[in-house]
């Protein structure tokens, strides 16, 4: 009765209860009260009794007025009630809660979440053998890691729940005892870790994932990078350079270019700062695209004048392209028409030497305009005819690199595998620019074969006159293939009137010969 | 109708850029946050003595949370926590939730908020809270999304297509699919499909789509990007195989790339799969040869232990069949967990095809250790067997190759002078796994070495991926032209070495690379090194490497320029 007069009395305090008058009782705490603080310290103490005064009670409910609510209306008023609640209350408030057919999980979690600070092992005997069970060592780690992990591997119970709370509520310590955690249960410590972002301590969370080979840059951690970044972008930028470390130039960017996306997401400001403390070219130039893409979001106007006044160099291009990429989404029209004026008449090459040369020797690796492959391919959605027939190199043996012709290579690449019928039409027409018509016909040939169509495959192979070239041993093969999947059929066929070629290089076992 | 009014009031705000352009109002954060923007300014130098203690002003919020955080204890935190989330104004709910701005990540305080302030958002502006979801890449129920499309179905189009996220934009896309195909699959046909392809898995949509929709999606098929098109057929197909699975399998027979279609269909879907397996014997003919030469396409999207439990016999394959899929298996478990080989072949109760294929497997791949353990245990006419296999195949398929273990710059020189270290790769691995005393030792070795061994293992660090190591490895062979004849080096390696160098100094750090290059001896070698990088820079940033060319001496500028003009073949 007395927690309900003291309750009552308090109805008024409580509408208009301030943080900050919270914050001068927390003040006037005396204890220690860390996250690890024992059950055994907590249990049976009043809420807000500092030494100095003692709270009113938040809550206005009682377990009866509680039981009565739906669900959906539970969870705060629940949380109150059950922070203040005595240990011996909590078996009561279990059992009638069980008898609720609206129970959701996150009742149940609360549920344990309160009952496990104040008295772990009685939560962990009344679930025993429920699925409720689940939530009693989950819900005990997050309030003391070390106690609810040592009881569940030495009772051989409850470890992979034990380690999953760490994970979510612990990173800290997570990290510090990450060797107790046994190697089977890590992956659950990881999963619990992701269930919350790590705004307080990213860097923690940060180095636990890439320690346990987790994708650091998932849709999961946006706003533990995000928050990194908040905190101190230089430093922000050098732990992601240390984690996506590697000994190839251009390896780990994607890394790079998704932290800076989330930043640019968010807080594009922090770019800035990132800008100035970069010394790496290469990363420079991704922060200045994480820019020029926020551009393109918020003033494509400015995004524009950017790529117009930036000097000819591997960043303009990769602008360029992003422009483009850009543009024919809002336009689509004015956005195909600048693209393919872009890569009918750059100058650029479409694929970059990473170049050391000197007398006699070079070393060099290729890599590509950031989203140029994506560019080209929403081309050819939307016109695969037009944008081949416009490509058209004079001659295909010229400078391959050359941004026109390797575009057109990329586009019909493209075409073949999305659309063989289509591509093979189109080539049909261009029989007379023979080496591009044996080139294209090797596409086809390629793609033919992996999808089983040896038949038509060879057909391909054999419509271009020199069979002593390449395409005469794709035709080899093709037969070889078909062999192996279906020999009755490849057989079939090396027997028919089809086959044309020479019948020493197409064998046919002699276990399989018609008499 | 005010209770309607402000959360539409809201909504528009997120949905039109309040979250990103808010500040948060409240005055007590607002005044906590200007009053420490001094502090946190001058504290900027010391930041990581003071980072835990001191506000941040960059942080929204931190001013509030900082109070949270620095509660003396558990059940203060959780109090503030469902105080804050209660109190927060709605319009700022979206901002706190998308950002992490809770940022009490230790306990269990930043649960009860995040669950409190759903709930109270979920009850106050229920079209609000949906479309944060949404944007947020959750899953909705088709009954919240017909309510939305009732009412709002501008502004949550609108919200859909301002989703930066590919991964989130997928799930909304797959949400409004359910509920209205025709919407989803319009909205799908103005999105940059590479992009979201990049970022989410479209077969969700196209799932969606065939199964709300499935004549729509048939018709529409022509029209789809080409990108589209192999995930449509997967989801139309899958939609018909659900309805009549063997009137479909015989359609799917007729197609070239018919059976790559039906595997990755039943390969996502555990039911499809019993069912495909189930009707095994009833497929087509030309499948089932396949299949069982294919036997991958059986077992794709399985675990190997999911493979060992199922009962293949019964479903009518061949006995080689059966073996090569659980020998497979087998053999990858075995593989992953040594130990544990001998007990995995027994539970295994492989069949002699399967038993045969296991052993060949690990044969062939150098498993003969696990040979020598199984054998004790084989049946007499699986010994023969394999003492056969094993006798006829060239022992260095089954013998691991030998492990370095040096431990000292003395090892390395002792296995250099041996021949054992056949890459530079081996340093690599070993020395990366070294701690520091090793490293040190290994350091203080290596500088008190003369001579022929101090060259090779000169010639060593001058490849290693240490560059500090690399640097002083290059600059000791750039003046001693009898460490080059030791390694058996011409002129040309230490060139292109040294210009390695020099660029990968670049692309970390400009004033690194062009004071290294300029603190090298006069030669060939560093005149490489000045033009490629110059070549090198001029990719990424041409006037900072124009500066610096400008700022070489004459001669050296004049070859620096003529190679940028010809680098020749």
């Amino acid at each position: 009765m007395l927690p309900f007069l003291i309750a009552s009395a308090a109805v008024g305090l409580v509408v208009g209860w301030q943080l900050k008058t919270l914050s001068d009782f927390e003040r006037a705490e005396s204890s220690d009260g860390e996250v690890g603080e024992t059950s055994k310290q907590r249990s049976g103490m009043p809420a807000y009794t500092g030494g100095m005064m003692e709270a009113p009670r938040k809550s206005t409910d009682t377990a009866m007025t509680l039981h009565a609510l739906p669900a959906k209306d539970l969870y705060d008023r629940m949380a109150l009630f059950l922070l203040e609640a005595e240990v011996e209350e909590f078996s009561a408030y279990y059992e009638e809660f069980q008898k609720r057919s609206d129970r959701t999980d996150h009742l149940n979690e609360l549920l344990f979440i309160a009952w496990t600070r104040v008295d772990p092992e009685a939560a962990i005997a009344a679930s025993r053998g429920t699925d409720d069970f689940n939530y009693a060592y989950w819900a005990w780690a997050g309030h003391d890691p070390g106690a609810a992990l040592a009881a569940a591997k030495e009772r051989g119970e409850g470890v992979g729940n034990a380690v999953r709370g760490i994970g979510e509520f612990h990173p800290k310590w997570l990290s510090e005892h990450w060797s107790l955690i046994p190697e089977d249960q890590r992956k659950d410590a990881i999963a619990g870790l992701v269930k919350w972002p790590n705004t307080q301590t990213p860097e923690i969370s940060l180095r636990l994932l890439c320690d346990s080979k987790s994708d650091l840059f998932s849709q999961d951690n946006e706003q533990t990078l995000l928050a990194l970044a908040r905190q101190d972008p230089a430093h922000a930028y050098e732990v992601i350079k240390e984690l996506t470390k590697s000994s190839h130039r251009f390896q780990g960017l994607a890394g790079l270019d998704k932290f800076l996306a989330s930043v640019s997401r968010h807080d594009p400001d922090l770019l800035e700062e990132i800008a100035l403390t970069v010394k790496s070219p290469i990363d420079k130039n991704r922060v200045k695209l994480a820019q020029f893409q926020g551009l393109l979001r918020d003033d494509p106007a400015s995004a524009k004048a950017m790529v117009d006044n930036t000097p000819a160099s591997w960043l303009k291009e990769d602008l360029e392209v992003k422009y483009a990429s850009h543009l024919l989404l809002a336009d689509p029209d004015r956005g195909y028409n600048y693209s393919l004026n872009y890569l009918k008449n750059g100058i650029a090459e479409y694929q970059r030497h990473d170049e050391v040369k000197v007398e006699g020797r070079s070393q060099y690796s290729y890599h590509a305009i950031a989203g140029s492959t994506q560019l080209i391919s929403n081309l050819v959605d939307q016109n695969a005819q037009d944008l081949l027939n416009e490509l058209l190199p004079d001659t295909i043996s010229e400078n391959r690199y050359m941004m026109r012709q390797t575009a057109f290579d990329t586009a019909s690449n493209y075409w073949v595998q999305q659309d063989v019928g289509a591509y093979a039409d189109w080539l049909s027409e261009q029989k007379d620019n023979t080496p591009l018509y044996r080139t294209g016909v090797s596409k086809i040939v390629n793609i033919l074969g992996q999808r089983g169509e040896f038949e038509a495959g060879i057909e391909w192979a054999q419509s271009v006159p020199d069979l002593e070239n390449q395409l005469a041993n794709k035709t080899r093969q093709l037969y070889f293939q078909w062999f192996r999947r279906d020999p009755e059929g490849a057989v079939a066929w090396r027997l028919s009137d089809n086959f044309k070629g020479d019948p020493k290089q197409f064998p046919v076992p002699k276990t399989i010969q018609p008499e | 109708m005010m209770n309607f009014q402000i959360p539409i009031t809201a909504l528009i705000l997120f949905v039109l850029g309040g979250i990103a352009g808010s500040s948060l109002t409240p005055s007590s954060d607002g005044e906590a946050d200007s009053q420490a923007s001094d502090s946190s300014a001058a504290a900027k130098s010391t930041r990581t003595l003071t980072k835990s203690s001191r506000s941040n002003t960059r942080i929204p919020g931190d001013a509030r949370m900082r109070m949270i955080r620095d509660s003396q204890n558990e059940s203060d935190r959780l109090n503030s926590a469902i105080e804050l989330a209660k109190s927060l104004p709605l319009n700022q709910a979206g901002k706190w939730l998308s950002e992490g701005l809770f940022s009490q990540r230790e306990g269990f305080a930043l649960t009860l908020f995040t669950r409190t302030l759903e709930q109270r958002w979920k009850a106050e502006d229920p079209d609000g809270y949906l479309i944060w979801q949404l944007r947020e890449g959750k899953e909705i129920s088709t009954e919240e999304m017909d309510r939305l499309l009732q009412g709002q179905s501008d502004l949550l189009l609108a919200s859909i297509r301002l989703i930066q996220e590919p991964g989130a934009q997928v799930q909304a896309l797959a949400n409004l699919a359910k509920s209205r195909p025709d919407l989803a699959l319009a909205e799908l046909g103005k999105m940059d499909v590479a992009a979201l392809k990049g970022g989410g898995n479209l077969k969700e949509i196209l799932n969606e789509l065939a199964k709300a929709d499935l004549s729509g999606l048939q018709s529409a098929f022509d029209n789809l990007p080409l990108s589209l098109q192999e995930d449509a057929q997967g989801a139309i197909y899958g939609e018909l195989l659900a309805k009549d699975f063997s009137g479909t399998v015989s359609q799917l027979a007729e197609l070239s790339n018919g059976l790559e279609v039906f595997v990755e269909i039943y390969s996502n879907d555990p039911t499809n799969r019993q069912l495909f397996l189930k009707s095994f014997v009833n497929l087509p003919a030309a499948w089932q040869k396949r299949l069982e030469n294919e036997t991958n396409f059986l077992t794709k999207g399985m675990e190997d232990t999911e493979i060992l439990a199922t009962h293949w016999d019964s479903y009518g394959l061949s006995k080689k069949a059966v073996g090569r899929i659980t020998g497979d298996a087998l053999f990858d478990e075995a593989r992953k967990n040594k130990p544990e080989a001998l007990k995995l072949f027994q539970d295994a109760d492989l069949n002699e095809a399967g038993r045969r294929h296991f052993l060949d497997m690990l044969t062939w791949n150098r498993g003969r250790d696990i040979i020598e353990e199984l054998m004790p245990n084989l049946e007499p006419a699986d010994q023969e067997y394999i003492t056969q296999r094993l006798e006829s195949t060239d022992s260095s398929f089954f013998t691991p190759t030998p492990k370095h273990e040096y431990q000292t710059a003395a090892d390395l020189s002792e296995s250099l002078a041996r021949k054992e270290v056949r890459s530079f790769e081996d340093f690599e691995s070993i020395y990366l796994n070294w701690d520091s005393d090793q490293k040190e030792q290994f350091l203080a070795d290596y500088s008190d070495m003369r001579g022929e061994e101090r060259h090779l293992i000169t010639a060593v660090l001058a490849n290693s991926r240490d560059q500090e190591l690399q640097a002083t490895a290059i600059n000791e062979f750039l003046g001693s032209p009898e460490a080059q004849k030791t390694a058996n080096w011409d002129d040309s390696e230490l060139h292109l070495l040294t210009s390695n160098l020099a660029v990968d100094f670049l692309t970390q750090d400009p004033d690194r690379a062009t004071s290294w290059v300029a603190s090298l001896p006069e030669g060939e070698s560093r005149s490489w090194a000045m033009k490629n990088l110059a070549a090198n820079w001029k990719n990424y940033d041409p006037a900072s490497a124009e500066s610096w060319v400008n700022s070489l001496p004459e001669t050296e500028q004049e070859k620096v320029r003529a190679f940028l003009e010809n680098p020749g073949p």
